[in-house]
């Protein structure tokens, strides 16, 4: 079964032709250079970039697959959450080309695409676990019981961990975005330079806090009595460590609780090299040891192989959705 | 040759489809901006009506008007191209007003947002020029002079009752009659901006926490 899948929820125009779970093609067109300029992503000109890259991506993946859009037999498109705008062109077009085929539409919740993109490929499939889903936009523990079936553990009550990055990689006049530039300058700095806190690692709940990080980070700034730039590996290396810290101690006592022996790790912050280490470390620390599944490197930031891949789980079920469903920027994921 | 077209750069959105100068039907709906839910049964209505032929020919009226709108029938425009091996047409929705035809001469204003304002002039079928944007007196003034001078003054804005002015809208059937002999648009299919994207900055210090 082949899928064709369109994501353009944000600043990038992706388009994914999958045969079954395998990837045939993934093509991206990321609009983060037009942003730069801006400091994050602007939705207008976010929604005008796609609309001139769609046709393009969308030829580009169907040459690297091999294939023509005769061959596919599902159309999908991320539905939500995201920019409102940037989202109408990619699921308008995939709704239009699954009428013009006379094939199924299936409208896939963007969240979901990163959950389960650590499964993809996996010879066990989709499996129950604690999933930490960590990007720019979101931080969420779920429990996920089954496909379909997501209890939402916890969530960042303030900043989500990517947003906490960019805004301290502006802090510390990086360019945006901030993540990778941190984690780059981290490897050259000292973790315990600096003794960030970790915000409600104490408290018996889920959720997570990452603004009083960030003010913290601020405060030390302003306070420096050497150069700031003699001082930024160390403050990324410090940071970085207390981002992490609460992810991988929260992440490992939700599963602990839950009696779940699988962690799966996913969304743009997954990419952090430092954070990647550490989970697979902590967790087999664990007692009892626990596996860690984490998205490859492509497919933590947005993309649209794991949009693809949540719909063919979706294609499977016969969950077919109308061409009349719209796209929805607050879309949710989780139950609880 | 088979031609559809769409219009969708104000709450009336249309699709129409011909053979040739053969009319096969229009299908009209209201959509201020749920344009991308409520076009799709008119759609399938005509593709269904055409059976296993495929399209030749795709306009899309590229407003100036709703970007939402129009890039929605942007987006349907260039994946039915695709999918059909067609070409593809984007004209100024101007050009399907009601007060004209293909040989007359007449205005279009509006409301650009961001206390700006447009007017368009069109002869002959086709926009003479570019869409002037201008602030309120100075459009005004302009309108006056127009209508003094007994010309045809129309807009597809609801929201703006001014004296003279034709209220009016364009409409699928009117972008497939008045461009049947125009060429295809080679590059990409781009809505009609009348501004660059409009971008706030920062007004006190660089980080917010």
């Amino acid at each position: 079964m082949k899928t064709l899948a369109i994501e353009t929820s944000c600043d990038e125009t992706a388009v994914a032709i999958l045969e079954d779970d395998r990837v045939l093609a993934s093509e991206i067109a990321s609009q983060i250079d037009l942003h730069r300029a801006y400091g994050g992503v602007v939705p207008e000109v976010a929604s005008r970039n796609h609309l001139v890259k769609m046709r393009p991506v969308l030829l580009k993946a169907l040459a690297a697959a091999n294939t023509d859009l005769t061959e596919i037999d599902t159309f999908a498109a991320t539905a939500g959450p995201g920019l409102a705008g940037a989202l109408l062109i990619g699921n308008t077009t995939a709704k239009a080309l699954a009428l013009a085929h006379h094939k199924p539409f299936i409208a896939v919740n963007h969240l979901e695409g990163h959950l389960l993109s650590p499964f993809m490929g996996h010879p066990d499939g989709i499996r129950p676990c604690v999933a930490l889903v960590v990007s720019g936009g979101h931080t969420l523990l779920i429990h996920l019981r089954a496909f379909g079936d997501y209890h939402l553990c916890g969530k960042t009550r303030d900043d989500a961990a990517g947003e906490a990055f960019d805004k301290v990689a502006k802090m510390l006049g990086l360019p945006y975005p901030g993540g990778p530039e941190i984690d780059r300058l981290a490897k050259e700095g000292n973790p315990d330079a600096y003794d960030f806190p970790r915000s409600m690692l104490k408290r018996p709940d889920h959720d997570f806090s990452f603004s009083g990080l960030k003010t913290a980070v601020l405060y030390t700034i302003d306070g420096l009595d050497i150069a700031l730039a003699e001082a930024r590996a160390d403050l990324c290396a410090s940071f970085q460590e207390a981002v992490i810290d609460v992810l991988t101690r929260k992440t490992i006592r939700l599963a602990q609780s839950l009696g779940e022996r699988c962690l799966a790790i996913s969304g743009g912050v997954s990419c952090n090299n430092r954070l990647r280490q550490a989970f697979v470390d902590r967790a087999a620390a664990a007692s009892p040891p626990l596996e860690v599944l984490i998205a490859p490197p492509a497919l933590t930031t947005d993309n649209a192989a794991m949009i693809a891949y949540v719909a063919w789980q979706k294609a499977q079920r016969g969950q077919h959705s109308p061409l009349e469903s719209d796209v929805d920027p607050n879309l949710r994921l989780a139950t609880g | 040759m088979l031609t559809l077209a769409l219009e969708t750069s104000t709450p009336h959105g249309s699709l129409s489809l011909f053979d040739d100068d053969h009319f096969l039907g229009e299908h009209a709906f209201e959509a201020e901006r749920g344009h991308n839910s409520k076009i799709y049964a008119p759609l399938r209505t005509l593709l269904e009506a055409i059976g296993d032929r495929k399209l030749d020919r795709l306009v899309v009226g590229t407003g100036p008007g709703s970007y939402t709108g129009v890039r929605i029938a942007i987006a349907i425009a260039e994946a039915l191209a695709l999918s059909h091996h067609a070409e593809r047409l984007g004209v100024c929705s101007f050009i399907g007003a009601g007060v004209g035809d293909a040989h007359s001469r007449y205005w279009i204003v509006g409301d650009a947002r961001r206390q700006s304002w447009y007017r368009g002039l069109i002869v002959d079928g086709r926009l003479s020029g570019k869409i002037l944007t201008e602030d309120r007196r100075q459009w005004e003034a302009a309108i006056q002079e127009a209508l003094k001078s007994g010309e045809v003054v129309s807009t597809f804005d609801q929201r703006i009752p001014y004296p003279g002015v034709i209220q009016d809208r364009p409409t699928a059937t009117r972008l497939i009659e008045r461009t049947k002999p125009w060429t295809a648009t080679e590059g990409p299919l781009e809505p009609c901006y009348l501004a660059a994207p409009y971008i706030t900055t920062p007004k006190r210090k660089p980080v917010t926490l």
